[in-house]
């Protein structure tokens, strides 16, 4: 499951990338920055990252789920960190949603 | 995605919701509605979502069928609206307010949100949220549901400026009173006063409301956005 979170969020950079001009190009690795220091993503980018996301989330695994929610918010040490923090996050709203 | 523009309509199962989706669907638009209670009519161009506005889930599901099926959304029109806490504030029992404030004001949130997702993603959008003639008259009795539209009006004007560098604007239309459900409760007398304080003392009507969505979807609209338009010389 962790690969095709992984794939997921990196798919979701590629269409990020194609609408940043070419030195704002995000890396897809696990260690890449999104959020806060050694980002190169601005507020809105960030958003259209987390909105292409949930979307590729959503068609991969038909489940929806709100990556902003409420944990996310409140959690001292934000989830969307890195790419790698993003993706364990996700691997535990989906096996919420999936065992349900 | 189809070439057909799409519209979400909340609340369609009577009044005023149900009058738009007859207008659009006769009108070029695919039109998707929702409500709590199943419809006793049938559209062409018409799907229906038996669902709580408030419902967050659920709400998202509706959203993830649309942007599968459709592709796109161009038009948000959140109509869905209640009225439970009619009394004197001193008599609302908080269920009824916490009921009215979830349907009118988060149900709005949440529709706008997941809408501008599959919006944006089209450079295009045109969200219409609804206020009420209540908002300038100041109704005794009517605390909770006005709060609820004045809480609609601010967050218009804050989503306005969010949305707009994405094609997307966002406006509230405030009807006078029109016959329909949600006016059963309101006592005659007191509606004939109330009126009485518009240029356009009598209640107002469906075609009314049509046509002032028609002026704020179209895409020459695009510099109109965050505003309230008042209906009936309020």
């Amino acid at each position: 499951m962790k690969e095709k979170i992984q794939q997921s969020i990196f798919n979701s950079i590629d269409s990020l990338n194609a609408q940043l001009p070419n030195e704002g190009n995000i890396e897809k690795s696990n260690n890449t920055a999104l959020f806060g220091s050694g980002s190169k993503l601005d507020s809105l980018d960030l958003i259209n990252l987390v909105v292409a996301v949930e979307q590729n989330i959503e068609d991969e695994f038909d489940v929806t789920i709100t990556l902003a929610d409420e944990r996310a918010m409140s959690q001292q040490t934000s989830p969307f960190r890195t790419v790698g923090t993003l993706t364990d996050y996700i691997e535990m709203l989906l096996g919420e949603k999936l065992n349900d | 995605m189809i070439d057909q523009p799409v519209m979400i309509i909340t609340g369609t199962r009577k009044g005023i919701g149900k009058n738009l989706a007859e207008y659009y669907t006769q009108n070029g638009f695919i039109v998707i509605g929702c409500s709590r209670g199943n419809i006793d009519f049938e559209l062409n161009n018409y799907e229906h979502y038996c669902l709580d506005v408030s419902d967050e889930s659920l709400v998202k599901k509706m959203f993830k069928d649309i942007r599968k099926n459709f592709g796109r959304i161009d038009v948000l029109i959140n109509n869905a609206g209640v009225n439970y806490a009619l009394a004197p504030i001193l008599l609302v029992p908080f269920e009824s307010a916490l009921k009215t404030v979830k349907i009118n004001f988060l149900g709005t949130f949440i529709f706008t949100r997941e809408a501008v997702k599959i919006m944006k993603a089209n450079s295009f959008g045109r969200i219409i949220n609804f206020g009420s003639m209540a908002l300038k008259h100041e109704v005794k009795g009517e605390a909770i549901y006005t709060a609820s539209k004045a809480a609609i009006v601010s967050f218009t004007r804050v989503v306005a400026k969010e949305v707009y560098s994405y094609g997307i604007t966002c406006n509230v239309i405030s009807p006078s009173a029109v016959d329909t459900d949600l006016m059963k409760n309101i006592n005659s007398d007191a509606l004939k006063e109330v009126l009485s304080r518009n240029a356009i003392a009598d209640v107002g009507n469906f075609e009314d409301i049509n046509n002032i969505i028609d002026l704020l979807i179209k895409p020459e609209s695009y510099a109109i956005t965050g505003q309230t338009v008042f209906l009936g010389g309020v």
